[in-house]
């Protein structure tokens, strides 16, 4: 049986990505861009838009991050293959499923990640699925905590839906 | 299959260079526009072409997080060319106004004379 939540390790791979594609592209760019508009580089501007600018890319990164935490943060999701069967649990509630009792699922990603194309925003890495069941029961799960959704059942339940931003509203 | 999820592709080499190349492109994008908001706020830069410039920033970001690099590309190059365009222009735009409005002057004192 396989055992899915989302652990601090999920947390730092937000950090480190965050430190990569947006600090990191931030500190080569303020000094760059800098020069070629300005000509010259002054350290209090370049403070200040290196500032602004990894809050404007990281925000709604964070956001996005807390808006997909908060909905799986006590959720565990248990798989048995040889059953095909899902366990979801959390706080309010214990539900067991099989295959057949998903009625839809509908798939929230970017147009880049859709699209399998490479990412442009900090956030194009988040996408999440929501499962409808027969008895009425949904679920968010979002790539926290199922990075990469596939389940065995037919592909004409699957929907896949663009979003700019993929946040559960 | 044994499990809900597929396995998560590792990036190679040359995908995490696409990914911070293209990230690096996001960066610039914002910081240029930071840059132009410093130059208006210091007077050095009007606020038309500040809107200007960051309709064709965010819009060139959109459309490559939308349709892809090149299109987002293609529309920054779209937006930069015609602002310098129109700054190349200038002199000439400067004395069409100026020959248009002797010709209306000229046009104006005659009709006066005539009537």
């Amino acid at each position: 049986m396989n055992t899915y939540r989302v652990t601090i390790n999920t947390h730092f791979r937000f950090l480190l990505s965050t430190l990569l594609y947006v600090v990191i592209p931030v500190i080569i760019g303020v000094p760059l861009i800098l020069y070629l508009k300005r000509g010259s580089f002054d350290i209090d501007i370049a403070y200040s838009i290196g500032v602004w600018g990894v809050l404007l890319l990281f925000i709604p990164k964070l956001l996005i991050h807390l808006n997909y935490y908060f909905e799986n943060k006590n959720m565990v999701v248990y798989y048995e293959e040889a059953k095909k069967q899902l366990r979801v649990a959390d706080t309010k509630r214990d539900v067991t499923f099989t295959m057949q009792d998903i009625t839809k699922i509908t798939e929230y990603k970017t147009y880049p990640k859709a699209e399998n194309r490479t990412t442009w925003m900090p956030w194009d890495d988040y996408h999440y699925s929501l499962v409808e069941l027969r008895n009425g029961e949904k679920f968010y799960f979002t790539s926290l905590i199922l990075p990469n959704l596939d389940l065995p059942i037919d592909k004409s339940k699957i929907t896949l839906k663009k979003r700019f931003y993929p946040a559960i509203w | 299959m044994t499990d809900a999820t597929k396995p998560i592709t590792r990036l190679d080499k040359f995908a995490k260079f696409g990914k911070f190349a293209s990230s690096l492109g996001t960066g610039l994008s914002v910081i240029s526009t930071l840059t132009d908001v410093v130059a208006y706020s210091e007077g050095s830069l009007s606020g038309t072409r500040l809107a200007y410039r960051s309709v064709g920033t965010f819009g060139s970001i959109s459309v490559a997080s939308s349709f892809g690099g090149p299109y987002g590309a293609l529309v920054s190059v779209g937006f930069t060319g015609l602002e310098k365009a129109y700054d190349a222009t200038e002199p000439v735009r400067k004395e069409i106004v100026n020959s248009y409005g002797q010709f209306k002057r000229t046009l104006t004192s005659s009709w006066v004379k005539f009537k």
